[in-house]
């Protein structure tokens, strides 16, 4: 439907998984870095934006980042499970906080369930920082490393690439199904979704479930990788970042989603040297972007070839 | 089919219904009329669950509607239009009608669309974005859509309501035409003339009361509603 001039993703995800594979024999250790966090940061981006595609804007996916990198740490590091387990565990972790916290917020739309949200949000954070004997509080927890051969950067690096390849595939399928046709109607009118028979809290809980599975699993790569945790990591700053990449980048499409990343993650590297001030720039990007294409980016240019293809008969 | 039972419905103080019962029965189109604030489209809320009665049954196919979501109420085979247009207005027309098709279970096929659409007169339009059709247009699209369900039983709220008199007959006629198919219709209308051309029978609410129900000849002669809604010249006019 609406993503149909897109279809050719596949073909894209395959060039780019060309790419990624030969991509290390040509580039360094810290550019293989960037790529690992940029993938993190997609896994994240993609995990909301299938709550942000039905016109709920959520704050808390640092929250479920939180707690999908705390799970799969503390699992490591006091119980010594595998790696995978841990990663798993921790995915399933957030998403179960998903739900749990969507239950009780998707009661609320608009400005209230963003302020809900932002509110569990903010009581995971500090309980992230609170329960010391639990999370290492202010302090963090250390020495939580992954396995032969991940503790190399390359072999890492395959491992999260391909993990944000198949969460934009898996994303660019859900949004082309019968699935991503509800969530566009919930997005358009909720209460007519509701009456033409789709059960949209069941998709709306699915959708925020899910993305907090992708947060978790992203907090997973994000904490074996970088051998440490604290609840620095996931403050409400990170889920607003979030929720700009989304936004900016165009909610409910695949693409968007992957601009997204690159403006939320890239625009404040690129402007490091203004020091706090780059995240004035993003704020600017940000009003200027719903300002004059509400849409956002890839939401713009679809929305003008659907319109071009609807003029044309 | 449809059997209301003692419908009683209150917001705050207000009464907005008030014992109401009366039965739909299959394949017939029952008109819902009455002054402004009679509680028609309230009871149309009802029957599809979007508000619960304070006392009283909904029946459908023997089974009690009153505690099932709203969803659920539109799979069973209720599917309603609205007073004020909703649409999904960004969508094309062709992707509203596919939407609906896919939560019935079905992957519509193009030419099903198309014949759905043609129904309504908008096959030509199909692929316009809904924001851009005429009010009329937008009236029949509503219909469509409720169509595209597959209802046993479909609730249209004022369906000519802003239509010239041409449209109106050629949605009367289309009308007519579901209800050769097997649709059952319950019809809130204030144009008369279409009532009477159309309905098998006529409920008339005044105050959230039921104060007649009859055919639409014997209707149009009750004292009560001629006071209450028609008035004498209305009743010439139709």
């Amino acid at each position: 439907m609406i993503e149909k001039k897109f279809s050719s993703i596949t073909c894209l995800l395959l060039g780019a998984g060309g790419l990624v594979s030969i991509a290390p024999l040509f580039i360094g250790q810290y550019f293989l870095h960037i790529i690992i966090m940029v993938s993190i940061w997609v896994l994240l981006i993609v995990g909301l934006n299938f709550v942000v595609a039905m016109g709920y804007n959520s704050i808390c996916q640092a929250a479920f980042y939180g707690v999908g990198a705390y799970t799969a740490a503390l699992l490591t590091l006091r119980v010594g499970t595998p790696f995978w387990v841990s990663l798993i565990l921790g995915m399933f972790l957030a998403g179960g906080a998903g739900f749990l916290i969507g239950y009780p917020a998707f009661r609320m739309r608009g400005h209230y369930f963003a302020i809900v949200t932002l509110a569990f949000g903010l009581i995971l954070n500090l309980l992230f920082f609170n329960l010391n004997t639990i999370t290492g509080g202010d302090r963090g927890l250390t020495g939580i490393f992954p396995p032969f051969p991940f503790f190399s950067v390359v072999w890492y690096y395959y491992l999260v690439v391909g993990f944000a390849l198949a969460a934009i595939f898996i994303s660019h399928k859900l949004f082309k199904s019968r699935f991503g046709r509800q969530l566009v109607a919930i997005r358009e009118d909720e209460d007519l979704a509701t009456q033409i028979g789709i059960n949209t809290k069941k998709c709306k809980l699915t959708c925020f479930s899910v993305g907090a599975c992708f947060a978790g699993l992203a907090g997973g790569l994000m904490v074996h990788y970088i051998n440490f945790i604290h609840p620095e990591f996931f403050t409400f700053g990170y889920s607003f970042t979030m929720l700009i990449g989304v936004l900016i980048g165009g909610a409910g499409s695949t693409i968007g989603a992957i601009l997204g990343t690159g403006i939320a993650v890239g625009l404040p590297e690129i402007f490091r040297f203004a020091g706090q001030g780059r995240y004035i720039i993003l704020g600017i990007v940000l009003i200027v972007t719903v300002s004059f294409l509400p849409r956002g980016i890839a939401g713009t240019i679809v929305h003008y070839f659907y319109q071009k293809k609807s003029r044309g008969e | 089919m449809l059997e209301l039972e003692k419908i009683t419905k209150k917001f705050g103080g207000i009464v907005a219904l008030e014992n109401i019962s009366f039965q739909i029965i299959e394949n017939e189109i029952l008109g819902l009329i009455g002054p402004n604030g009679a509680g028609k489209t309230t009871l149309f809320n009802i029957i599809t669950g979007l508000y619960r009665p304070d006392r009283g049954k909904v029946i459908f196919d023997n089974q009690n509607l009153c505690k099932l979501p709203v969803y659920r109420i539109a799979r069973r085979g209720i599917a309603r239009t609205f007073q004020t247009t909703k649409l999904f207005f960004n969508l094309s027309a062709e992707d509203n009608i596919r939407i609906g098709c896919e939560v019935m279970g079905r992957i519509p096929e193009d030419q099903d669309i198309r014949n759905l659409l043609s129904l309504v007169e908008l096959e030509s339009k199909r692929k316009k974005l809904v924001h851009q059709f005429t009010c009329a247009e937008q009236k029949r699209l509503m219909i469509a859509l409720a169509v595209c369900l597959q209802p046993k039983l479909l609730l249209l709220d004022e369906p000519t309501a802003g239509m010239s008199a041409e449209e109106t007959l050629e949605t009367l006629e289309m009308l007519d035409n579901l209800r050769k198919d097997g649709t059952t219709i319950l019809l809130i209308e204030h144009n008369m003339r279409a009532v009477s051309k159309i309905c098998d029978r006529v409920v008339v609410l005044n105050f959230g009361k039921l104060i007649a129900e009859d055919s639409p000849g014997e209707i149009m002669k009750n004292q009560k509603v001629i006071e209450a809604y028609l008035g004498e010249e209305n009743v010439l006019v139709a």
